[in-house]
């Protein structure tokens, strides 16, 4: 691919990626936040590498009651079947577990339930911020609601056990959404033409509805009546954090859809996922990964929450939070149970955070201006 | 006005049954069941189950359910599926008790935040300003949990004072000064650990606030002007940065049910928060359905308060 001719840069906004990069170098706790949040991915990996399998090179599940709460760089005893370099290097646990490998494997949890989390929210958030700033005033009209409604019905009828009518619901509702497609001007008939509500509107409705729960309530409400599973936590924090994603999507789309790049678009005949993926999104991104660098954070908060009551990811894997909701027992005879998992939650999610606030003042360069 | 009010009170009170519906459908559709309607029960023998189910009217068909259940609750009837306790009356018992921890824990953020944030703006890239960022993402990243354990260390260990709890158990009948100077104490680290990070977050947003308005021409012209570098600060900037937090002012309101979840059960603190949680626990619904109500509507008023402060405030802004 060609370079496209570069146009005489006006400020500091219209630099190359080199210019990016010079930038984000000159802020040091953000460049610091990057460079830890890399040794803690590779050390993720490697510790999800050496924690598995059936013969681990750091086994954290292996329980050795003769060495019960050692403190941290005590030398394993003979006869005990040793870890790794016969040094426990952050202590042991009330049964004898070696905390460094628990604490590994709680990294990867950490990473994995961060990262997929926000990837839902993001994805949720871009979809419906999308929708609501790129169709805005267009009416969803009773027949669209009605074959929603059909769909949904069915859904729930196949759902609960009635699997005949709820197919046949869905296959109706379905065959109902493809005809109004074809026939989209032909004959409208008055009373399923008839607008409800629009698209923005509608969504952010949503929005309004979801901000009526305290979060932190509402996902341990749910994850308590759900079987506990790492999935379920996942899928909750992630759909319940998305209403921020979706608010300034909306917003950027709203300006976005004036611009004459657009125009161009839709005058060459792109379809509307072409311009919104293709041609919108690309312009709106830049918020959208400060706001996911900055959820993963706050995801890895929630979770390890979670995990503190009693709620997160279930007992066979170790997480820092509920390595930590153990260890309070021993507060006060071994401190190392709780310090070890606080530190690191404390300096993952510092490192997410300085980094997001990094990339903020890059990607919105109004903010820099006050520093 | 008035028609701005009738419309956002039409609005929010859809969206508030809306609320309620998709809150009972989260409740009664997910799997499993409470202790008491639960065939697996062995505390329980069918004819008993039967005659819960009846109770609760868990034999109705949901919509019956839902419009009994929001009947009861409106007319103060509805009872904690535990203890037979009247909803209500438990809530207002632990609310009583949540709102020395959140009037402290609210004072303190918005004592210590704004001088923090002022002084920062003031010193820009100074150390002060430096020392204060780190300390707030410190503060902003570090578990509230993890932060109760290392004060409980130190206070414990170093001060001596117990500070689990609302008071200490015995001390019913010391003398006034006493008990007075006990209950401070437990107020203190559960209140402390609830504002911290709201300290940090509310300073940062003082400070980008303050910086903001500072840059402005009517600032420099209040400086031409030879005017006092405090009346410049306090008078001409510090007033027109203030506007933005009276929409903050109006969304603390929420805080004082889901706020303090967590904090609550480490200090063993009765309040709404561990309410909430032992509610969960014990799949009390009409304890948790009431909660989430209330949660809801203190957001909704929260949102129309700090619209109306606004324009209140803000003569540019008409509500329209």
């Amino acid at each position: 691919m060609t370079a496209p001719p570069t146009l005489p840069e006006t400020d500091g906004a219209a630099r190359g990626r080199a210019g990016l990069w010079r930038a984000f170098r000159r802020n040091r706790p953000a460049l610091a936040g990057l460079v830890f949040f890399c040794a803690f991915l590779v050390l993720a990996v490697i510790g999800a590498w050496a924690t598995a399998g059936r013969q681990p090179l750091l086994d954290p599940a292996r329980v050795r009651l003769e060495e019960r709460l050692r403190p941290p760089l005590s030398r394993a005893r003979d006869g005990a079947s040793p870890p790794l370099l016969g040094i426990y290097l952050l202590g042991t646990d009330e049964l004898g577990r070696d905390l460094f490998a628990r604490m590994l494997e709680g990294a990867w949890v950490s990473l994995t339930v961060g990262f997929i989390a926000v990837g839902i929210s993001v994805a949720v958030g871009i979809l419906a911020g999308g929708i609501a700033g790129y169709y805005g005033r267009r009416p969803i009209r009773l027949r669209h609601a009605a074959a929603a409604g059909a769909l949904a019905a069915g859904a729930i009828l196949g759902w609960t056990g009635h699997l005949l009518p709820g197919l046949l619901l869905l296959g109706a509702s379905l065959l109902g959404c493809l005809r109004m497609r074809r026939r989209r001007r032909s004959a409208p008939i008055g009373l399923l033409d008839r607008p409800l509500i629009d698209v923005d509107a509608f969504v952010m409705r949503i929005v309004d509805i979801l901000l009526c729960f305290p979060s932190f309530f509402l996902i341990l409400t749910v994850v308590a009546l759900l079987p506990p599973s790492m999935v379920t936590i996942m899928a909750v924090i992630g759909l319940t954090s998305w209403e921020g994603t979706a608010r300034f999507v909306r917003a950027e789309f709203l300006s976005l859809r004036e611009r004459e790049f657009v125009e161009a678009a839709r005058a060459l005949g792109v379809g509307d996922p072409g311009i919104l993926f293709r041609h919108m999104l690309p312009n709106a991104l830049g918020p959208v990964l400060v706001s996911a660098t900055l959820g993963v954070a706050s995801a890895i908060l929630t979770e390890s929450g979670l995990s503190f009551l009693g709620f997160g990811v279930p007992p066979p894997h170790a997480t820092w939070g509920n390595i930590l909701a153990d260890g309070r027992r021993f507060l006060f005879d071994a401190p190392w149970l709780t310090l070890a998992p606080g530190v690191a939650i404390l300096l993952v999610v510092l490192a997410f955070n300085l980094f997001g606030e990094g990339l903020r003042d890059l990607v919105n360069p109004q903010a820099r201006e006050g520093r | 006005m008035t028609e701005f009010l009738i419309r956002s009170l039409r609005r929010k009170l859809f969206t508030l049954f809306l609320v309620t519906v998709v809150s009972f459908l989260i409740i009664h559709l997910a799997p499993g069941e409470p202790a008491q309607v639960d065939p697996l029960n062995p505390k329980f023998t069918p004819e008993m189950v039967e005659r819960f189910r009846r109770a609760f009217h868990l034999d109705r068909p949901l919509p019956v359910q839902y419009v009994l259940f929001y009947r009861d609750l409106f007319t103060g009837r509805s009872v904690s599926w535990k203890d037979n306790q009247p909803v209500l009356e438990k809530i207002g018992e632990r609310f009583l008790n949540s709102l020395p921890l959140f009037a402290v824990g609210t004072l303190l953020t918005w004592t210590l935040a704004f001088p923090l944030g002022i002084h920062a703006a003031v010193r820009r890239g100074g150390f002060f300003d430096r020392g204060t960022a780190f300390f707030a993402y410190v503060l902003i990243s570090l578990p509230g949990f993890f932060f109760a354990y290392l004060l409980i260390l130190l206070v414990v260990n170093t001060l001596a004072v117990p500070v689990l709890g609302m008071q200490t158990y015995g001390f019913e009948n010391a003398p006034a000064l006493h008990r007075l100077n006990d209950r401070l104490w437990h107020l203190l680290l559960p209140a402390l650990l609830g504002s911290a990070t709201g300290i940090a977050v509310l300073s940062r947003y003082v400070r980008s606030q303050m910086l903001e308005v500072i840059h402005q021409d009517y600032v420099r012209t209040a400086r031409a002007k030879g005017l006092p570098e405090e009346t410049v600060l306090y008078k001409h900037a510090l007033r027109n940065a203030l506007l933005p937090f009276l929409t903050m002012f109006g969304l603390i309101l929420p805080g004082l049910v889901g706020g303090s979840v967590i904090i609550e059960s480490i200090f063993s603190w009765p309040g709404l928060g561990r309410m909430a949680y032992e509610a969960i626990l014990a799949r009390d619904y009409p304890v948790i359905l009431t909660l989430n109500f209330i949660a809801a509507v203190l957001v909704l008023l929260g949102t129309l308060l700090s619209d109306l402060l606004y324009a209140a405030a803000d003569p540019r802004i008409r509500l329209a």
